[in-house]
């Protein structure tokens, strides 16, 4: 079964992983592969024990709904936090409600203003269809309309010379201030705007998502609208006296008339028919409101004939197609939800941490039997386990952790001076147990090409499913790097993890040294700034 | 070349090489312009950037901040695949890439090597030489841009140096170490002076710059002298009388006491603003850690302890000024305590002197104020001592000035550790020479007693010594 995200769930995922962030940077990464290892042996392996093949998203959700029920863990100044999905689902609900509520009171409103029935004129019935049906169409039909020039725009919009001259002197706008703006900001800035921009453009997938709920919004504030004019029309028939009749300084004939209210009454004139659902040519005759003969003429019978016809039109072409909308958009919405999948460096990461077994060395030795051991009452104190949790921890956890096909990639300079198998066992640290290739990557543009290609053709044999490059973090990036980077993501498809690994200064001829975090940090954003929800950027050692 | 297009053209060196390398950090300390963005952030220079340097109004030497190298090894590869007129080269591969937004760094640190500049090509001499930095230094050579290597030592790390310099030798006319943040004056003429050798031709109109550059630091220790001895001049003449009434005396001496050095602060102040414009220093300013001796009041105990002379100098000083020392101890009591250190220097030393501490301490006279009669009047100082805490003051104060290289920029951390030059205790004029302290004194003496001439002689005397001084501390660095 596949996954279904809401809009709250990704917030609050959001919002964790922001905090995680920070507690890497002051904790350091050991801590949150601790936690989240702690969270998968205890809450959520257990409940895979019959899935063979969990999918990550799966993992992701069940991870996020632990962190979601474990307030202690989320303490701050001795204060709950309250997540930001809860506010949004509280927030929505309120607005929601509030929607549906404001437009059935204006429906109210509006009707009532409108059906006021003295006894010496009838109701114009035109009126009533202008405002409280044609305008309401006419409402959906711009939309509509506007909907399919956006579609158009990009087709045929372009061959016309005018919009082509607006294109071109907005694009040179926007030019101008960027690089006025480019200029003038410090390159601290710079970056910072530049990674924002690359993480809000690498989760462009999930940006449509947050448009429905104004959608919703909109289609409840008509849906009330509509149920407070029919309401109130109803009621009005019910309990009070009311008549209907029609006028035109036009010399149409009733019969004309009754052509017309027949079309207009086809979608329920099947089970309604003349007379009860729309009125009949002599009932339309008989309420033809001419004022200088006053009403008295007209009868009775014939001046109610039409709210049946009026109440069924509010119905089919007011209430109806809102509805409907708001059921497609639902159903649209969900299916948009389900076929989300997360990908961005921190799901991978969180992904690794709950999936690779804990070793450390030195000191007490913490690996998975300790950790299982030690689960519940570690778990008691920061997430709440139940006694049921901790009991079904038994030792048989179903491992996740296939072994990866990971080339990783060493600058040609650095290649012969490291030691490969140290990289190899520092990299399967990082990035979890894998079967690791090593590579030089060359430094002219030919060779270079030539390892594309290769990549290219391992990807397509699925022998490849993660890549890393090393670089040495004190050189910042430059274009040529984010070049490389490109090609890469070109030649191993959209979804394979790229992962810059970072290096500090060679410290005599150890070429695997820790970096420092201030130029980890530019590396972090430049990368950010690519906008690639697959590719990562790593320190290889932890400064101790 | 445009450089050496006519011997009174002005010289133009582009600032070029690996992103974040200390480009702007280099130009900034060379053309002693404060105002260039220098960050530790790779990309603060995304367009070239001309810096004059004029010296009285007239330009002299123009360098060229530009932006890191962005493609090296592509740029390399098109300009040996190239194969027109070699002059050609540069321009040719900024028309072939002007519109790729990918090159435009490329393109914008090649455009003053196209009009003929000279290259400055600056390297952190910090980290190990790579790849890429030998196609940039492969790049400028076949530009045939005249160029020298400059490796900008961040860091104390002489790891690498020999690496670099290996490398250089290839591909170099000229190699510099300099510090963008510790470089001074002299340093810096010994880099415009190596630029001469870069280009036959631009030898001449360089002998000129640094001709120029020499005449006007001298320019500039002359007035920072002038200044100076217009700041001592006006403090050691400062006096006020006011009349007072029976009971008002400890107000009106309360008062007059802060006048006098609300008077001696912002006399100082204005006067150290003045050199630090003499040496185009902007922003930094001198904010020392809470127990240098600068940082302390003028008037606190600290200050009058460490600067000036030592208590036996100045008993010795004493002797030599004759009864004007008497007097003098006075005038310590500006800062009450350190009256009670020189008296107790004093006592301790000569007992003249010594004598003076019941004067003091009976609080009848203070600061030469007279406090029988119907008038309170405070000044002129007679104490030497004061013109000496000043002298050192100043000199510190140059001192920092002169060593303060514009391309750094980490003001605050030199508030925390102290800045550069000066890590005694003591002032300068403690360690003066008889003679020296000889020249502090006739103009002490001089300025007492007003006498134009004797006035007139001491005060040169004194600049000169001022000038000697100036030159002792930007040759102590170097």
């Amino acid at each position: 079964m596949n996954t279904r995200w809401n809009l709250a769930d990704l917030l609050d995922l959001e919002y964790l992983f922001g905090r995680d962030e920070s507690i890497r940077l002051h904790e350091g990464e050991q801590v949150l592969a601790k936690r989240d290892r702690i969270i998968y042996l205890a809450k959520i392996a257990p409940k895979l024990k019959d899935t063979t093949n969990p999918s990550s998203q799966g993992l992701i959700h069940r991870w996020l709904k632990v962190r979601q029920h474990t307030p202690a863990g989320d303490r701050e100044n001795g204060q709950e936090i309250l997540l930001p999905g809860t506010v949004w689902r509280e927030v929505s609900a309120i607005f929601l409600g509030f929607a549906l509520l404001f437009g059935f009171a204006s429906g109210l409103g509006l009707a009532g203003a409108f059906l006021v029935y003295s006894g010496t004129a009838p109701l114009n019935v035109s009126a009533f269809l202008g405002i409280f049906v044609v305008l309401q169409l006419a409402i959906l039909l711009l939309q509509a309309l506007l909907l399919l020039l956006r579609r158009l725009k990009r087709t045929q919009l372009q061959s016309s010379a005018l919009y082509a001259l607006l294109l071109r002197l907005m694009a040179a706008g926007v030019d101008w201030v960027h690089t006025r703006a480019h200029r003038n900001l410090p390159a601290e800035q710079r970056l910072n705007f530049a990674a924002l921009f690359g993480r809000l453009r690498s989760r462009r997938a999930q940006a449509p998502l947050f448009i429905w709920p104004v959608f919703f919004l909109l289609q409840l504030l008509a849906v009330g609208f509509n149920l407070g004019v029919l309401g109130l029309t109803l009621a009005k028939v019910i309990f009070s006296d009311m008549a209907f009749g029609w006028q035109s300084s036009l010399q149409l004939s009733a019969a004309q008339i009754a052509e017309g209210v027949r079309l207009v009454a086809l979608p329920w004139g099947w089970i309604l028919p003349e007379g009860t659902g729309f009125p009949s040519l002599a009932q339309i005759e008989g309420t033809q409101i001419i004022l200088k003969d006053g009403i008295y003429h007209l009868a009775t019978q014939d001046l109610v004939s039409w709210w049946p016809f009026l109440c069924m039109a509010l119905l089919v072409y007011g209430l109806l197609p809102r509805v409907s909308l708001l059921v497609g958009g639902l159903v649209q919405y969900r299916r948009q939800l389900e076929r989300l999948e997360l990908r961005s460096p921190e799901t991978r990461r969180l992904l690794q941490r709950m999936t690779t077994p804990q070793m450390e060395t030195g000191g007490e030795g913490v690996d998975d039997a300790h950790l299982r051991r030690g689960v519940a009452t570690s778990l008691e104190d920061s997430m709440a386990v139940t006694e049921e949790d901790s009991v079904q921890t038994g030792p048989t956890v179903p491992s996740i952790a296939l072994p990866v096909q990971r080339l990783i990639l060493v600058p040609e300079e650095l290649f012969a001076s490291t030691d490969i198998t140290a990289l190899q066992q520092a990299v399967a640290r990082i990035a979890g147990v894998g079967e690791s290739k090593v590579q030089a990557l060359p430094f002219s543009a030919s060779e270079e090409q030539e390892l594309l290609t290769q990549i290219h053709a391992e990807y397509m044999a699925q022998r490849l499913d993660e890549i890393c490059i090393l670089q040495e973090a004190w050189m910042p990036p430059l274009e040529e790097t984010y070049n490389l980077l490109r090609e890469l993501r070109r030649v191993s498809g959209a979804a394979t993890p790229i992962t810059v690994v970072l290096i500090g200064k060679p410290q005599g001829r150890e070429r695997l040294t820790p970096t420092l975090p201030e130029h980890a940090a530019i590396w972090h954003k430049k990368m950010q700034a690519l906008a690639d929800p697959s590719l990562d950027t790593r320190t290889l050692m932890e400064v101790t | 070349m445009k450089n050496a297009a006519t011997p009174h053209s002005v010289p133009e060196f582009a600032i070029i090489g690996h992103p974040n390398e200390g480009k702007s950090s280099v130009l900034s300390t060379l053309a002693e312009d404060d105002s260039v963005r220098v960050s530790p952030f790779p990309g603060e220079t995304v367009v070239c950037q001309t810096f004059p340097v004029r010296i009285d109004d007239r330009e002299v030497i123009r360098f060229i901040d530009t932006p890191g190298f962005q493609n090296p090894r592509d740029t390399l590869e098109w300009l040996r695949a190239y194969n027109g007129p070699p002059e050609k080269m540069v321009s040719a591969f900024r028309a072939a890439h002007a519109h790729k937004p990918n090159f435009h760094d490329d393109c914008e640190l090649l455009g003053p090597v196209e009009a003929g500049a000279g290259v400055i090509f600056v390297v952190d001499g910090s980290r190990p030489v790579r790849q890429v930095d030998l196609a940039e230094m492969e790049i400028l050579r076949l530009t045939g841009a005249p160029r020298m290597a400059v490796i900008n030592s961040k860091e104390d790390d002489a790891a690498y140096l020999s690496q670099w310099q290996n490398e250089f030798r290839k591909n170099f006319n000229s190699v510099r170490l300099f510090n963008s943040s510790r470089a001074n004056y002299r340093q810096r003429i010994e880099l415009l002076e190596s630029l001469k050798s870069i280009d036959q031709r631009l030898e001449p109109v360089l002998r000129r710059v640094v001709q120029a550059f020499e005449e006007d630091w001298e320019q500039r220790n002359i007035r920072s002298a002038a200044i100076l001895i217009d700041l001592f001049k006006g403090v050691l003449t400062y006096h006020r009388t006011v009349p007072y009434k029976a009971g008002e005396e400890e107000k009106l001496r309360r008062q007059l006491q802060e006048r006098f050095q609300t008077h001696v602060a912002g006399q100082e102040q204005e006067a150290h603003a003045s050199i630090r414009r003499l040496f185009k220093h902007n922003i930094f300013n001198l904010e020392l850690p809470p127990h240098s001796i600068l940082a302390e009041d003028l008037f606190s105990e600290r200050t009058w302890e460490f600067l000036g002379l030592g208590k036996t100098q100045l008993i010795v000083a004493g002797a030599l000024g004759g009864a004007a020392l008497g007097v003098g101890i006075d005038a310590a009591t500006i800062g009450a305590s350190f009256g009670a250190a020189s008296v107790i220097g004093g006592l301790l030393g000569a007992g003249a002197t010594a004598l003076k501490a019941d004067d003091l301490l009976s609080g009848a006279r203070l600061l030469g104020m007279q406090l029988g009669g119907e008038q309170l009047r405070l000044g002129p100082v007679n104490n030497i001592q004061l013109l000496y805490i000043l002298l050192d003051r100043a000199l510190i104060f140059y001192a920092h000035v002169i060593n303060w290289a514009h391309g750094r920029r980490d003001y605050e951390s030199a508030a925390r550790h102290g800045a550069a030059g000066h890590d005694g205790k003591e002032g300068y004029t403690t360690n003066w020479s008889r003679e020296e302290r000889r020249v502090c004194e006739r103009f002490f003496t001089a300025i007492r007693h007003g006498k134009e001439l004797e006035i007139e002689d001491s005060t040169v005397a004194l600049h000169q010594l001022l000038l000697e001084q100036f030159e002792q501390i930007a040759g102590a660095r170097t």
